[in-house]
């Protein structure tokens, strides 16, 4: 559970920060906390897994990435383990989901794919798809982004 | 990109450690300094390689509900249609895909009645038909790195 205080934490974090020597004495004074206040909740909070990083989120359209698709695939439960462990190590997968079935829509399993171009993507699929030994997939690939943003903090944390 | 933003790129996007001076950390296993990693940051969010830095929250761990949506959308009407999904608030992801459902969007809302309102007005305002809400029953991974060669 976050308090208070972490709450206006996870909103100074939220935003784009100042990139400098004392990134954390910036964010904690702004909070209004001592700095070891600030590191020893954003480490209690990460092992909660509420905070996964403080990290970049790249455009990875402008950096090269710019096949990217989202496959989705029709699978057998005795494929879950086997499709985890592949995703896993591979760099180029970064989302696997699991999602009901619809009437129109058989599909069950979700992999978001990136590469440098379509050729990569569509190779990794291949390989995946052969090392479980199903071919019931769909790759649809991103042709616009209307929108892409994080969450939007103020709107989920301010008070109710 | 140079050799020293890929490498600075590779090493930071796992997350910065959350010491008093991350930097500084960051540079000593480049074997560069905590300037220099900080400057080849610059670099890179000048570059446009960089959207934000900053936390990154899981925000179904605070309560918060999800769900991915499909669409079928006439051509003609895309604009319209995407327009009026991306001005919400709990949409974060919004994207046209190349399959007959060529519309998909990510909404999160504070809780499950406020989900389902939302996915109500969407289909009012938008008029689309044919529409899935596909909610995840289970996350194998969630773990963006793109690694710079």
């Amino acid at each position: 559970m976050i308090d208070m205080i972490d709450r206006r934490i996870l909103l100074e974090i939220s935003d784009d920060l100042n990139i400098h020597e004392d990134i954390f004495g910036e964010i904690s004074g702004r909070v209004g906390i001592s700095k070891d206040e600030l590191l020893n909740r954003l480490t209690r909070m990460q092992n909660e897994g509420i905070l996964k990083r403080i990290s970049p989120v790249i455009k990875h359209y402008n950096a090269g990435y710019v096949a990217n698709a989202m496959v989705v695939w029709d699978i057998e439960d005795n494929e879950r383990q086997m499709i985890e462990k592949l995703a896993k190590s591979n760099e180029n997968i970064s989302h696997v989901y699991e999602r009901e079935r619809r009437e129109n829509w058989p599909y069950n399993l979700y992999t978001m794919i990136h590469g440098q171009n379509a050729e990569e993507v569509t190779h990794i699929v291949d390989e995946l798809s052969r090392k479980i030994g199903n071919k019931a997939y769909r790759i649809l690939y991103t042709k616009k982004q209307w929108k892409k943003t994080s969450p939007d903090m103020k709107y989920y944390l301010s008070a109710e | 990109m140079t050799t020293l933003e890929r490498q600075v790129l590779n090493e930071i996007q796992k997350g910065i450690p959350l010491v008093e001076q991350p930097f500084l950390v960051i540079g000593e296993r480049l074997g560069i300094s905590e300037a220099e990693v900080i400057d080849t940051i610059d670099s890179l969010k000048s570059k446009d390689y960089i959207r934000r830095f900053g936390g990154i929250v899981d925000v179904n761990k605070l309560g918060i509900k999800s769900t991915l949506v499909a669409m079928k959308v006439d051509e003609n009407d895309l604009d319209r249609v995407a327009s009026i999904i991306s001005e919400y608030k709990g949409v974060t992801h919004n994207y046209e895909r190349d399959d007959a459902y060529n519309l998909w969007f990510t909404l999160m809302e504070r809780s499950q009645e406020e989900l389902e309102e939302k996915i109500g007005e969407i289909k009012r305002k938008t008029e689309v038909e044919e529409i899935l809400s596909l909610p995840a029953t289970y996350k194998h991974k969630t773990n963006v790195f793109f690694r710079f060669k």
